[in-house]
């Protein structure tokens, strides 16, 4: 060590050991971060796709995503499961250049992955491997994107798959809850069915259906990429826009997404002899992008976004009526959903689920004002804090598929500081509904019998 | 619990189905529970889907059979700089850029595996009590809260008594619950509740949580690089004087734990299962949630009691990974945390598992689809054989490739999933196979099958370009897991407080050298008919 060094240390000591420890943390005093979070270059190209790069030499590790606008929710009712099939089997299936066993000991002897999936809105790859084999696994991609081979063999084992997990869906509570107030929000409209289709429709799918569906589903004009880690910025755009580029199909349309339906209200119960119920209240939310985005984010946040919120309190610390209590606004294309949830024992089911509700009405009328400054920090804090991560790309991703806004990020904490104790009791208000609230529970129903007043008493009331 | 699957539980709830939650919000709240083993997670996350075989044929593929991992094995492990305090306190600190944050890990050597009978799931429980506070946090008044626990602990004592006798006296109960409310409120004015973790977001706190294992108790999170004397003081803080408020209230929310990854959770069924039975006398067979009947009868005095035996400073290890200087880094934490004075060790460990003589099997009831899982006992974190245990584990299962993929999924469709791994810790493990049968396909099927892959591997010959194939996994996987200060932080802490952390600087090498050879005796020695536990769960079907 150097005298300089040896200075400097002695320095550091004594400021760490100098001064007293406070009486209370808030007492110290900590020295200034500044800190730019890192730069996110976006790339549109032309024909209407969207590249998001974040360069990090860290790790030998480039990963990404090539993620396309449409999924379940533009298929036909008697073809569900076709874009969830589609997308698996193009992984799996083989390509035009190598068959599906030569792809899987390629990827897997250079321990890299490409995995693909389709929601209701969303048609997705996505890969990760080792730099030094990046050329290699690109190639393989694009290949896969482009001329999937779909083999009949693996076509036949992943609607084999499709009908187990089928046979295995009731088994756990949390699936059960999950599918259920889907239906319940959109009654009879793909946004309400499984994904992966029913017993009938994945049965009737052929390879005809594949190489159709694929043609159309994945197109350069819905394309949105994001990419991070050990490349060359330029060398990545050059490869994204060939892949838009030379793209050997043209654009079709996608079968438009019908209009929404009427939601369910009501009380519902999924019955399931078991030791814990699980339950969910919910409602249609607002779609992004809207003006009161920021200030709903903050008010989520103080009724039951974080390990300190209005529900956990309630429900957790002070009723002990739960582990897991929460509630969320979530965002799809065109389409949110407020939920509260949480899993209790059938004997304290119905009450956990009125102090849920007495939650929901306490912050739109409650004599307390919700302090604003609280949930601020919270969606202020996180959020830089995982902008700083490598897979902020995809928190981009994902805004942008939700607002096509992408000074998204930009404005974000300036947005989220302007939140006031009144705007959030106003977005309270507008954005909860417990009169339209439905209510489903998963577990035992004999608690819930005869079904109590104070719960919601929607048209629908019913079983599901 | 320590499921491998522990994750899942953030994973399903009802928030995630509806795509793009917003940046900042939060799943579960504490999801203060199990843990798992952190470097394999990486490897666990990625298991398997699908399959397929045959040699290399087109160019692409020739190509990268030569590239073997130049990049990768130039990748090493940054230098640890290592500190024990005076009172025994180990420091381990990363310095690394990256980002102006770090992430701070606290790793207790205070598993479940420490717990008494009738104590099942302490450990787990004081890790929720850490949450609550000490004389300073949480509290707006201790000295007036003080009796008042006091009183709780009296009343609590006589309800669970009363609940406890044979014919159970309703209006006693009743009576006792009153009083109990009525002192709760009154503790009440005086708590800030989760003032702990208010602070800790406020100043950008992220990844903040809790776990507990069989071996070890963690405590972390991430925050940013200014914030460190922070950490140190409210960490120290609670370590040295927490106070226990809302006990009785917690036990509550952890038997609503328990019900949730245990009892209305087909997966958490049948590993209770499996471990209640593979181990007779280590205390391994107690599940880390504890029992319903011990968590439901939890008292104050006791977990004190537990917290003051095994929280000591020499037997802790404290890991920050980051943006900090380790001098610095070094002369926070003997300020802080070197006003806690050393402690006796508490008792060792004594029960040894007993050499297993002969198969036992167990069957479970639930209302799900069947599942087999088969637990042969291996030896401890640190074994030389561990490795080669690994790299069986990844011949068997590690993606589409392996061998358990090909053949029970894809050659003879009798399985929707079939996986294998090692589950290492401060004593002797478990090796597990674990699989999910395809209908009309049993899970005895699943189970002969799995006995099949494993003769072959041992009596065929395993060739050289699969043995590679799994140690290119397990080297990307190790850099995967090591690649955020979370990762490397907890791979640190966890190994420090069961083995060494040195293990990790040399696990790599370790998994090169391993031979194919070296796995066939592995699979030969450990993985016997005698030395097996099979626990096999059955559809219950209820009117």
């Amino acid at each position: 060590m150097n005298k300089l060094s040896a200075l400097l240390l002695l320095c550091l000591l004594d400021i760490a050991g100098a001064q007293p420890i406070p009486d209370r943390p808030e007492a110290l005093q900590f020295p200034k971060l500044s800190w730019q979070p890192p730069r996110f270059e976006r790339v549109e190209l032309p024909g209407g796709a969207v590249l998001y790069l974040v360069e990090n030499h860290e790790l030998p590790l480039v990963r990404g995503k090539i993620m396309f606008l449409g999924g379940a929710a533009h298929e036909p009712a008697e073809r569900a499961g076709l874009s969830a099939l589609t997308m698996h089997v193009l992984r799996t299936g083989g390509t035009a250049e190598m068959s599906a066993e030569e792809l899987d000991e390629a990827l897997e002897f250079v321990a890299a992955s490409i995995e693909t999936s389709a929601d209701a809105d969303r048609s997705t790859l996505s890969f990760d491997c080792l730099s030094k084999d990046f050329d290699d696994v690109w190639a393989m991609l694009v290949d896969m994107l482009e001329h999937p081979r779909f083999q009949e063999r693996y076509i036949d084992e992943k609607k084999k798959q499709m009908l187990e997990a089928l046979r295995r869906e009731n088994d756990q509570p949390e699936q059960i809850l999950m599918r259920e107030y889907r239906r319940l929000l959109y009654p009879d409209h793909p946004y309400g069915r499984r994904t992966d289709g029913e017993e009938k429709t994945i049965a009737a799918l052929s390879r005809d259906d594949l190489l159709a569906w694929h043609k159309q589903l994945l197109s350069p004009s819905r394309m949105l990429v994001g990419v991070a880690g050990d490349f060359d910025a330029r060398d990545i755009k050059r490869r994204v826009r060939q892949l838009a580029e030379n793209w050997p199909y043209r654009t079709v349309a996608l079968p438009a997404v019908p209009p929404l339906p009427q939601p369910k209200e009501g009380l519902f119960i999924f019955e399931k002899p078991i030791a814990q119920t699980s339950l969910i209240l919910a409602h249609r939310g607002p779609a992004r992008p809207y003006p009161d985005y920021h200030a709903v984010q903050v008010m989520s946040f103080i009724l039951g976004g974080g390990s300190f919120s209005r529900l956990t309190d309630s429900v957790r610390t002070k009723g002990g009526l739960a582990y897991g209590v929460a509630s969320f606004f979530a965002y799809g294309y065109k389409r949110g959903v407020f939920g509260a949830w949480c899993q209790t024992k059938p004997t304290t089911s119905y009450r956990a689920g009125e102090l849920i509700l007495s939650e929901i009405e306490r912050i739109r009328r409650g004599r307390r004002p919700p302090r604003a400054a609280t949930g601020q920090r919270l969606a202020g804090q996180c959020f830089i804090f995982r902008s700083g991560s490598l897979t902020s790309t995809w928190a981009i991703s994902r805004s942008w598929r939700c607002t096509a806004r992408v000074q998204f990020l930009d404005d974000y904490m300036d947005r989220i500081q302007r939140v006031t104790a009144a705007d959030v009791r106003r977005v309270a208000e507008k954005y909860l509904h417990p009169d339209r609230l439905l209510m489903l529970y998963v577990g035992d129903s004999w608690p819930l019998r005869p079904t109590p007043a104070r719960l919601p008493t929607g048209r629908d009331r019913g079983e599901t | 619990m320590m499921q491998r699957d522990d994750a899942r539980n953030a994973d399903t709830h009802p928030r995630s189905g509806d795509t793009c939650p917003a940046p900042g919000q939060r799943v579960l709240s504490p999801v203060r529970a199990a843990s798992r083993r952190p470097l394999p997670a990486a490897r666990i996350a990625k298991m398997p889907t699908p399959p397929a075989t045959t040699s290399p044929r087109c160019a692409l593929l020739a190509l990268l059979a030569f590239s073997l991992l130049p990049a990768s094995a130039a990748w090493k492990m940054p230098p640890v700089h290592e500190k024990i305090l005076s009172n025994g306190m180990t420091i381990l600190v990363i310095e690394r850029r990256a980002s102006p944050t770090f992430h701070a890990h606290i790793g207790f050597r205070a598993g479940s595996a420490y717990e008494k009978p009738g104590e099942s799931g302490m450990a787990h429980m004081l890790e929720h009590m850490l949450f609550k506070g000490t004389r300073v946090m949480g509290t707006r008044n201790y000295a007036a809260e003080e009796p008042l626990m006091a009183r709780l602990d009296q009343l609590y004592e006589q309800l669970d008594a009363a609940r406890a006798a044979p014919v159970p006296d309703a209006s006693r109960i009743e009576d006792l619950a009153a009083q109990i409310t009525s002192v709760e409120n009154e503790q009440q004015q005086y708590i800030r509740s989760e003032e702990l973790w208010s602070l800790y977001q406020q100043n950008g706190g992220e990844n903040l949580n809790a776990s507990t294992s069989r071996d070890i108790t963690n405590y972390f999170l991430s925050l940013p690089a200014n914030r460190l004397e922070l950490w140190a003081w409210l960490e120290s803080d609670r370590m040295q004087a927490p106070v226990f408020r809302e006990f009785y209230r917690e036990r509550d929310v952890i038997a609503e734990e328990r019900r949730m990854r245990v009892e209305a959770d087909p997966g958490g069924v049948l590993w209770e299962a499996l471990f209640s039975a593979a181990y007779t006398a280590h205390p391994y067979r107690i599940p880390t949630i504890g029992y319903m009947s011990d968590i439901e009868n939890y008292k104050r005095p006791a977990v004190e009691r537990f917290h003051t035996l095994n929280y000591a400073p020499n037997r802790a290890v404290v890991v920050l990974v980051g943006d900090l200087s380790a001098q610095k880094a070094f002369a926070v934490c003997e300020k802080y945390f070197g006003r806690l004075a050393r402690q006796p060790d508490p008792p060792p460990i004594l029960p040894r598992e007993p050499e297993q003589r002969g198969e036992r099997r167990v069957q479970v009831l639930f209302d799900a689809e069947p599942h087999v899982m088969v637990a042969y006992h291996v030896p401890p974190t640190g074994h030389p054989d561990l490795y080669a245990l690994e790299v069986l584990a990844g011949l068997l299962s590690e993606g589409r490739t392996s061998r358990l993929y090909k053949s029970l999924v894809r050659t003879q469709e009798i399985a929707v999933s079939a996986h294998a791994f090692a589950l290492d810790g401060r004593d002797p493990g478990l090796f597990i196979f674990s699989g999910a049968p395809r209908h009309p396909h049993t899970a005895e099927e699943v189970e002969k099958a799995f006995y099949a892959e494993l003769a072959g591997l041992i009596h065929d010959p395993i060739d050289e370009r699969e043995l590679q194939k799994v140690k290119n996994n397990l080297q990307a996987d190790f850099i995967r897991g090591l690649g955020t200060n979370m990762g490397m932080a907890h791979a640190l802490g966890y190994y420090a407080v069961i083995a060494d952390w040195r293990y990790l600087e040399t696990f790599l090498d370790r998994i090169n050298a391993i031979a194919a050879e070296d796995v066939k005796r592995v699979a030969r020695q450990y993985l016997t008919p005698a030395n097996r536990t099979v626990a096999i769960r059955v559809k219950e079907e209820k009117s």
